[in-house]
């Protein structure tokens, strides 16, 4: 029933969202709390060889495995025959789940503390308020997470199952907890509140502390000052006549920190940043993990005995040399989803212009250039080669690049082994959940990702997703264009009037049908689509990333509601005169859509 | 409980230190500029672990030491600039009229070119400081130009003074009175800023005081709030960290020496003071010290009134006096610099490079080890093909601490260390740096010295 009356207010308030990664079901009806996962390849823990082996998960838990099980009746099963199951990933930092503050909208990060013109409100030293200094140790981060948010199931779709996440703000944004990708309310997200203190380099702006020597300064007084209140607050209960410790709510909220029983995840991506926040451990002493990094191989030393722990970002620099789409270029590089006449343009320009000007000193900084490229993509393997231990956090990473980030490090010198271990067992340890998840064993919880290949080998996808015993399906798509902006120009007139012209379509929802109409139009070989429906009410009626290919077409449509961009994607087979085909809509599941041809164009 | 007294007390102002390497070498047959004990001909240097261990004629040095011919050339001791802004990330922390608690040497960037740059003109040794946005800025850092190292701690100036940015005129009066509305809008203002801070400063020193020695009869005594800012303070009121002042104009030199007088304190460097010629005597009998520019000024109203004989008189009036750059271009050139004095004011050769080695590690209080050339100091040492006061000189090599950070015929083109890996080519290509004092404040305000 909650399930239905959501759908129905999603409908209604047009709040609808896709994902790429194309789950068939977001939302299997789960009649049973039991699955079984049928003969699958198995491997375990990251290092530990393929074993073929049914699993048996129950409310939540893995309840069973081995090769000749008695599968139980009631078990949904899952027959895995050609599939690899793998323990799912975890997350050591991230920020899934966590919603965008409004007022951060159209800021940046360094921008000033309250609106411009607006004087901020400062006490008779000068200093601003602790909110707009950017100092909320005592925040935590579950007020502002939304089971709503679109990163939850997309990375989930990429594998995750639970993730350590951070609120966001400016030096002290406050507290990080632990949260398994899986819930219809927002509470049964949450694991482990309040783990951890999340830090990081950013000033307030035009307000106190401006700069990073601002930023170290507070540090050094909030600690120093919490270290006092911690003292004095052991006189207070223990003796008598002892004054109670002056109150300051971002002191108190350092007790913990001070006392050792709080890890500080400091995102330090660069290697400044790196190199001051472990100066700044060594002057106070406080437990921290190196978040975020990309470039930690410059502190190898430090990072070796483990007692200052380290995740890496899943985000990696990019290319930006001007000698891409090259074709004498024998460097291997991550291509974003141009069509090919455009870097066939490029190239040809680039060629005229280099007889032009060739400038052997620009030349020389395109090769270290280059090379500080490749040592950036080769920061795990060379970790890991080393045996320093370190987890993945997706903090500063998109879900659309983690394969192709992850396969990049693999091409780098990161064993696929060690990138498992990253994902699965350190980030256990790391945040203290080893008992429970990171591997597949009888008695963890039920968070396995199934591939159709092993894993991070070239066109390994995910098929299913189970988070806590909650089943997520995905269907793999073969040889189809990814997303995509431009229509491809390519496409003949002739195959395009299979789609062009007026249709009806209809969508099923629950208890109810939606009903619209589509119209295509082609010009110049260019595909154009809009959307028409009493449901729609938002302004843009434009359809975006049309492909056809064949009598398959897809394509996506988004507006804006309530300052959100919200995507629906469609996916349709046309039969000459009908269609049939699904809607996809992020945390809600994907529709069955039919439709009619109301006419030819003209 | 008491362990996080003690550790609370520990951090407040130890570096840790990281192993800086130290080299070993002998400079052959050079005309040495010593500075404190005349110029030797044809004498040789020897270095061992970064230090200087014997000078003289024909010296004995061990088998298989790195050995410099410098026949033809003159070695002086490496060149100290007692105003800089490079090697930092931050100069500014322009959000309040007073910040004693920053401190640039947390924002070290090994990466800033300028310290090649500088290395290139001899220069081994700089003072980066905080800008003069406030009028009392942040806490400086003497740092060593050991252009090559990734470690941040590997610059800073083992055991160096602290030092204090103030600044008084026209910038922080733009910044804050006219930028932000609060005080100081008038140079008025600006005295009433400084004395305020003092004076919160010597309250908060007495409560402290008082709760130690309450603390010795009860150790459960209530500690008062810790305050880093007016830490600071007490700490300038104790004598531990030297004061380096902003200033141009004689009346608010004259003003600032009053307010230090009334609150006992004693250690000052008048950064610019291009007017302190006007009140040199009174900076003699202060025992205040001068940094000043060659011959730069009018560039802001404040700064009209000016003279390149500055140097000069402050020195011939007993002033400890340096030249200074306050320029990532500057610093390139500083013997340039120093040698206008004997145009403008005829200073002798020796009384000129003072202004830029043992006078300015005076200014800094590292003149017992880098300054001169003496054994026992640090071999921190810079060689050129001619004098270094004549236009035709060219610096050929710098060494700090025994290790050659400079070497003109092994000058690569790009002496980048970090590379941006999204940047094909560097910022700087064709584009000019700055590194002044204003650094920071330039979305709000003119950019100015």
């Amino acid at each position: 029933m909650m399930r239905k009356l959501l759908l129905v207010l999603v409908f209604l308030l047009r709040c609808i969202v896709a994902i790429i990664a194309q789950p068939v079901s977001e939302d299997l009806p789960q009649v049973t709390g039991c699955i079984a996962l049928v003969n699958a390849k198995v491997v375990s823990a990251p290092g530990k060889p393929i074993q073929v082996s049914t699993i048996v998960m129950r409310d939540g838990l893995i309840t069973d495995m081995g090769s000749h099980l008695k599968i139980p009746a009631d078990a949904y099963r899952i027959t895995a025959d050609s599939l690899y199951a793998y323990p799912a990933f975890i997350d050591a930092l991230s920020s899934i789940g966590v919603k965008n503050p409004e007022a951060e909208a159209n800021k940046n990060t360094a921008g000033p503390p309250v609106n411009r013109g607006e004087r901020p409100v400062i006490d008779e030293e000068g200093n601003a308020s602790l909110e707009d200094a950017g100092i909320t140790p005592f925040r935590s981060v579950r007020p502002v997470v939304d089971v709503k948010e679109k990163s939850i199931s997309d990375w989930r779709a990429q594998g995750f199952a639970v993730a350590h996440i951070v609120p966001k703000g400016r030096m002290l944004p406050g507290k990080g907890s632990v949260i398994v990708l899986a819930g219809k309310v927002t509470d049964q997200l949450f694991w482990k509140e309040d783990v951890s203190m999340y830090a990081q380099w950013v000033g307030a702006g035009e307000g106190y502390p401006g700069t990073v020597i601002g930023v170290i300064a507070k540090w050094r007084e909030l600690y120093h000052n919490s270290a006092q209140d911690l003292a004095q607050l052991a006189s207070y209960s223990n003796a008598p006549m002892v004054p109670r410790p002056h109150y300051n709510q971002a002191h108190e909220a350092l007790i913990p920190v001070v006392k050792g029983a709080m890890p500080v995840y400091f995102r330090a991506p660069k290697i400044k940043d790196i190199s001051r926040a472990l100066a700044l451990q060594k002057d106070l002493g406080m437990k921290m993990v190196i978040s975020d990094a990309e470039e930690a191989w410059y502190f190898k030393d430090q990072f070796r005995s483990g007692s200052i722990p380290l995740i890496l970002s899943l985000a990696l620099p990019e290319d930006k040399s001007e000698k891409k789409g090259d074709d004498k270029s024998d460097e291997k590089k991550p291509k974003s989803e141009k069509s090919d006449t455009t870097s066939i343009a490029d190239s040809s320009k680039l060629a005229v212009v280099k007889v032009e000007i060739k400038d052997p000193e620009k030349e020389d900084f395109e090769k270290r250039r280059a090379q500080s490229l490749k040592e950036h993509y080769q920061q795990a393997g060379v970790l890991a080669k080393d045996g320093i231990p370190f987890s993945f956090g997706t903090l500063s990473g998109k879900p659309a690049d983690f394969t192709k980030n992850i396969k990049l490090m693999i091409d780098n010198g990161l064993s696929a082994d060690q990138a498992l271990t990253a994902l699965t067992t350190q980030p256990a340890k790391l945040l203290g959940i080893e008992k429970n998840a990171g591997t597949i064993e009888i008695g963890k919880m039920a968070n396995i990702l199934v591939s159709n290949k092993p894993l991070f080998e070239k066109d390994a996808a995910i098929r299913y997703m189970v988070v806590e015993g909650n089943l997520y399906a995905y269907e793999i798509k073969e040889k189809k264009p990814a997303h995509r902006n431009e229509t491809h120009p390519t496409s003949s007139a002739s195959a395009n009037s299979v789609l062009t012209g007026t249709w009806s379509y209809t969508i099923e929802i629950p208890d109810a049908k939606k009903e619209g109409t589509l119209e295509f139009v082609e010009k110049d070989g260019i595909l154009s689509g809009t959307i028409t429906s009493a449901d729609i009410t938002s302004g843009n009626k434009d359809l975006e990333s049309i492909v056809l290919d064949g009598n398959s077409v897809a394509f996506t449509f988004d507006f804006e509601i309530g300052g959100q961009l919200v995507v629906l994607e469609f996916d349709l087979k046309l039969n000459d005169e009908s269609f049939d085909g699904n809607v996809s809509i992020a945390d809600m599941g994907s529709f069955n859509i039919t439709g009619q041809r109301i006419s030819k164009p003209n | 409980m008491r362990k996080f007294i003690f550790l609370s007390m520990l951090f407040s102002f130890s570096h840790l230190f990281s192993q800086v390497p130290m080299g070993d070498m002998v400079i052959r047959n050079g005309t040495v500029l010593t500075m404190t004990k005349g110029t030797l001909t044809e004498t040789d240097i020897l270095i061992q672990k970064g230090k200087i261990t014997a000078i003289g004629k024909t010296l004995k040095a061990p088998l298989g030491i790195k050995v410099i011919d410098a026949t033809d050339e003159y070695i002086m001791p490496g060149i100290i600039d007692a105003h800089s802004h490079i090697g930092i990330d931050a100069v500014n922390e322009a959000t309040n009229p007073i910040t004693p608690e920053v401190k640039v040497g947390d924002a070290i960037d090994p990466f800033d070119l300028s310290i090649y740059r500088a290395l290139a003109g001899g220069v081994t040794t700089s003072h980066a400081m905080h800008g003069s946005a406030n009028a009392i800025g942040g806490q400086c850092q003497t740092i060593k130009h050991r252009y090559g190292l990734v470690d941040p701690a590997a610059f800073i100036f083992k055991d160096a003074p602290r030092t204090i940015k103030f600044a008084l005129g026209e910038n922080p009066i733009r910044v804050h009175g006219e930028g932000r509305g609060v005080q100081p809008r008038t140079r008025m203002g600006v005295e009433r800023v400084i004395r305020d801070a003092f004076a919160k400063g010597q309250v908060y020193r007495d409560k402290w005081k008082a709760y130690e020695l309450t603390k010795a009869k009860n150790p459960n005594a209530a500690p008062p709030l810790y305050n880093e800012r007016y830490q600071t303070m007490a700490d300038i009121l104790d004598g531990k960290i030297i004061i380096q002042c902003h200033s141009y104009r004689a009346d608010e030199i004259l003003m600032l020496l009053n307010v230090l007088r009334d609150f006992g304190v004693k250690k000052i460097t008048f950064q610019h003071a291009n007017e302190g010629f006007k009140v040199a005597p009174e900076l003699a009998a202060f025992g205040a010290m001068a940094s000043v520019f060659s011959d730069w000024w009018a560039y802001k109203f404040e700064v009209y009134y000016s003279t390149a004989y500055n140097a000069t008189i402050l020195t011939r009036n007993g002033v400890v006096t340096s030249i200074n750059s306050d320029s990532g271009e500057m610093i390139r050139h500083l013997y340039y610099e120093a040698a206008k004095t004997q145009r403008y004011g005829g200073l002798s050769d020796d009384e000129a490079l003072s202004l830029i080695t043992i006078n300015p590690a005076r200014q800094l209080g590292i003149d017992a080890k880098v300054g001169s050339i003496e054994i026992g100091k640090d071999a921190d040492i810079a060689i050129f093909s001619g004098h270094p006061l004549s236009v035709y000189a060219v610096p050929q090599m710098t060494i700090v601490d025994g290790l050659v950070r400079f070497d003109k015929a092994n000058d690569p083109n790009d002496m980048r260390i970090y590379i941006d890996p999204e940047e094909a080519t560097p910022a700087y290509y064709g584009r000019e740096e700055v590194d002044e004092c204003m650094r920071g404040t330039d979305q709000m305000f003119f950019n100015h010295h």
